[in-house]
């Protein structure tokens, strides 16, 4: 681990490497959700951009 | 600036990467070859170009190292020449808006820096500073190298620094001025109590106050492991980062009903005496040498919109938290305002390490003019300061003082000497202000405000020999 000038605190380092792989995961369904939700927009205005014509 | 016998600036000694300096007259970052490594990388991985052009970053250029330079500070990898701040503020000075939106920034600059494989090392507020309305980080040496696994060495320092006085301030605002007795930002199990019951019912409160408190204590006399490369992964640091925005950026304060949030709608001029002195303020303002305006009691900066028309950086300090709120929410996106909330009868004092890691307000000045209207009963009468103190005091203040006599006949005067014995303040009136501000300075410019019992001034320091 590199060490730093501050002082980060072992309960600070060790409640990240607890808590981290819960927030890593909802991290990960989030940005996916957001990927499907551009997509599905993206092809709603393609649709709507084709219906026009 | 204060600064020690090397050159140093007080407040920039405890990273060993490097420190700021002054340097023929001017302000420079020295970095030492440790360092090399890091800023190397902030160089060629564009991520210093893309904060600066986000102004995010304050930028700075390379300025050559002299030999003398060697001999004075020993090894230099680098010595930069950052790009001025017109006016050093602090965290405890800050409206809640403008610590909100130094935290995002911050927690911005974060997410940038991790794209492009580089981590903040420390997050303590007062690496942010604002230029007028923008938060920007002043530390250039606050990045290192991301290595995957590592956690945020600098996660405590955050919610310490951010978090915390941004939930207690909704609390009670009073609270947030912890920060200036507590250099490393509010302790986490002092916050974790001071907060309600009801925060330990956001889920993100709840991680990152309560149970970070915890396992402070609980963990506070492990050794972390050393080597120790698979902790967490890059996903959760960008979700750390991701929520702790989340969490921030909804956080509201509900103005309270204080005595000034509503002033310009109480005051007791006219629209024609209102008018006539924005005119008066307007052209002494544009008659003011160029240089840092420091308006004391600005309200919602009405005024200080009149010193930035006029070009000048403003400094727009005010006691109450509402009225410096809605200042900055006003001034956004202005390059000119910096409102601040000081109160003047308690100015931040020095303080940190031998008093000089956080300068003064005294310290940072004097302003090359003050502004200082509808202000000097509330000093003289509700604050039973002597004229003569008060001369002392602006004239330790500023260079030339654009200041408003409020007589005692004034109806806003008459508020607050209802509950007074009107015989302790028989010199407060025209005469004596002019005597005793006649010992500090001179007067340059004298107007009445027409429909109104008030003046105004413009002032000029004397110089100390006269």
């Amino acid at each position: 681990m590199m060490i730093g000038y501050i002082d980060p605190g072992s309960g600070s380092l060790i409640l990240q490497l607890l808590a981290g792989g819960m927030i890593g995961l909802m991290f990960l369904i989030k940005s996916y959700w957001q990927r499907c939700k551009q997509l599905c927009s993206r092809m709603w205005q393609a649709l709507g951009a084709h219906g026009k014509h | 600036m204060n600064t020690k016998r090397f050159g140093e600036i007080g407040g920039s000694f405890r990273d060993p990467s490097g420190f700021m300096l002054r340097r023929q007259g001017r302000l420079a970052r020295l970095i030492r070859p440790v360092y090399r490594e890091h800023y190397e990388r902030l160089m060629t991985s564009g991520l210093y170009e893309e904060l600066r052009d986000a102004g995010r970053l304050i930028p700075h250029r390379e300025i050559a190292v002299t030999d003398a330079d060697r001999t004075q500070y020993g090894e230099i990898y680098r010595m930069l020449e950052p790009e001025t701040i017109p006016f050093i503020s602090y965290p405890y000075e800050w409206g809640f808006g403008q610590l909100q939106a130094a935290a995002l920034a911050l927690l911005d600059i974060q997410r940038r820096s991790l794209a492009r494989g580089m981590i903040l090392k420390d997050a303590p507020a007062w690496n942010m500073q604002f230029i007028g309305g923008r938060p920007v980080l002043a530390d250039t040496l606050s990045f290192e190298i991301y290595r995957n696994g590592e956690p945020w060495q600098a996660y405590r320092q955050f919610c310490q620094h951010f978090l915390l006085p941004l939930l207690l301030w909704r609390q009670d605002y009073r609270l947030t001025e912890l920060l200036l007795y507590e250099i490393d930002g509010i302790p986490l199990d002092t916050g974790s109590r001071l907060l309600s019951w009801r925060s330990w019912l956001s889920p993100g409160v709840l991680l990152h106050v309560h149970l970070h408190a915890l396992a402070q204590r609980r963990y506070a006399n492990v050794k972390t492991s050393s080597g120790r490369s698979s902790g967490l992964s890059r996903n959760g640091m960008l979700g750390l980062i991701d929520q702790l925005h989340s969490l921030i950026a909804g956080l509201t304060w509900k103005l309270p009903p204080t005595e000034w949030g509503d002033y310009y709608h109480r005051h007791n001029y006219s629209p024609t005496a209102l008018t006539a002195k924005e005119q008066i303020v307007g052209t002494m303002l544009k008659d003011a040498p160029s240089g840092v305006v420091w308006d004391f009691g600005a309200n919602d900066g009405r005024f200080s919109d009149l010193a930035a028309a006029a070009g000048h950086y403003t400094v727009s300090m005010d006691i109450d938290p509402a009225a410096v709120e809605h200042n900055y929410r006003n001034h956004r996106n202005a390059d000119l305002v910096l409102p601040l909330r000081i109160d003047l009868r308690n100015e931040s004092p020095g303080n940190g390490w031998d008093g000089r890691e956080r300068l003064s307000l005294t310290e940072r000045g004097p302003a090359e003019t003050a502004l200082a209207l509808a202000l000097i009963h509330h000093l003289a009468i509700a604050n039973n300061v002597p004229l003569s103190r008060l001369a002392d005091w602006f004239a330790d203040r500023c260079r030339r003082l654009i200041i408003e006599f409020v007589p005692r006949e004034d109806s806003m005067a008459q508020r607050l000497l209802q509950n007074r014995d009107a015989a302790d303040f028989a010199d407060y009136d025209l005469p004596h202000f002019e005597a005793a501000f006649a010992c500090r300075f001179t007067i340059r410019h004298r107007e009445f405000v027409p429909e109104s019992t008030r003046v105004i001034y413009t002032l000029d320091r004397r110089n100390e020999d006269e």
